[in-house]
């Protein structure tokens, strides 16, 4: 019987085989498996929630804005009016009056004329009034 | 390769992991697929396993101490796996490992991925008519073609050892060949 000798014959193989592509697809599969490093991402929610907080924030601003301004403006009517009543005098004012608002003024005011007569009696300029 | 550390370093670390795993399995998927099949036999299974083995590669990665080398230990996992995974499935089927082998072989000549001749299917017969520690070091040497130093470092026994195991495994298939 022959004598086999694997040293000294030739090479003999497996015989196995794989299917087509198998390494690449197999490498494919396996890096889907391992957790892949990103850049740090804010999570979507979290990022909107920074998004919707900056926009209430202008929004908030653009609202209070005029509101802070306007309560300036009072202000300075207030400051206004609280300079012209120490600087100026009722005779002051009166000279400024055109017949137009003296007019305007009555109808406005409606005085009766007991009131009238009342408050005349009482201002100690009557003389200069009733020669007017 | 470049230096085995700085390799292990970029695997552990999170930004360089990924590619560096991709190289790991450039490196490695052929020669650890020819070994799990050489053992497993059957291509679906040693699909399965050679997942499995660069998972636990993987996973494991962090607890790899440099006290061997990269390859030697990656072949330590693979062949685990394999032979965990013949035990399991004789196991399953309520057979012992020796049958589920022969079983394994008889299905070998309809295989679609074995397209391997006569003396080829006899080789194969042959080889598992040893112990399974023969059978590894044979098919490690003869296939696989790894140096003794290497096996030594895998299978963790002396080269000694080993060329007396592989020298008698070799007998042995010579024997069976002239016979069948």
């Amino acid at each position: 019987m022959k004598k086999f000798n694997l040293d000294k014959e030739p090479k003999i193989a497996t015989g196995f085989k794989m299917p087509e592509n198998y390494f690449e697809s197999f490498e494919v599969k396996m890096l889907a498996q391992i957790p892949k490093h990103e850049t740090k991402v804010i999570a979507f929610s979290v990022r909107k929630l920074y998004v919707v907080s900056a926009i209430a924030a202008v929004l908030l601003a653009f609202i209070a804005i005029p509101f802070y301004f306007n309560s300036n403006v009072t202000s300075d009517s207030i400051s206004i009016e609280s300079y012209l009543s120490y600087q100026l005098t009722t005779e002051d004012i009166i000279e400024k009056l055109t017949q137009e608002d003296i007019d305007a003024l009555e109808n406005t005011l409606a005085l009766s004329d007991d009131g009238l007569e009342e408050y005349l009696s009482e201002t100690q300029n009557l003389k200069f009034y009733l020669n007017e | 390769m470049q230096d085995e550390k700085v390799f292990i370093d970029q695997l552990l670390h999170p930004k360089t992991q990924h590619e560096a795993f991709r190289e790991l399995l450039q490196l490695y998927q052929k020669p650890l697929y020819n070994h799990i099949r050489n053992i497993v036999l059957n291509h679906d299974d040693t699909d399965d396993v050679l997942q499995n083995t660069f998972i636990k590669v993987f996973q494991n990665i962090k607890n790899f101490k440099g006290e061997s080398k990269l390859f030697s230990w990656m072949y330590r996992i693979a062949t685990n796996e394999a032979l965990s995974f013949l035990q399991q499935k004789a196991k399953k089927n309520g057979i012992s490992n020796e049958e589920a082998q022969q079983k394994a072989l008889n299905k070998l000549e309809s295989d679609v991925f074995f397209d391997g001749d006569e003396i080829q299917l006899k080789l194969q017969k042959g080889i598992a008519t040893l112990p399974e520690k023969q059978q590894l070091v044979f098919k490690m040497k003869y296939f696989e073609e790894l140096k003794y130093e290497e096996i030594s470092e895998i299978l963790d026994t002396s080269v000694g050892a080993l060329k007396a195991s592989y020298h008698i495994a070799v007998k042995k298939i010579e024997d069976y060949l002239k016979v069948n």
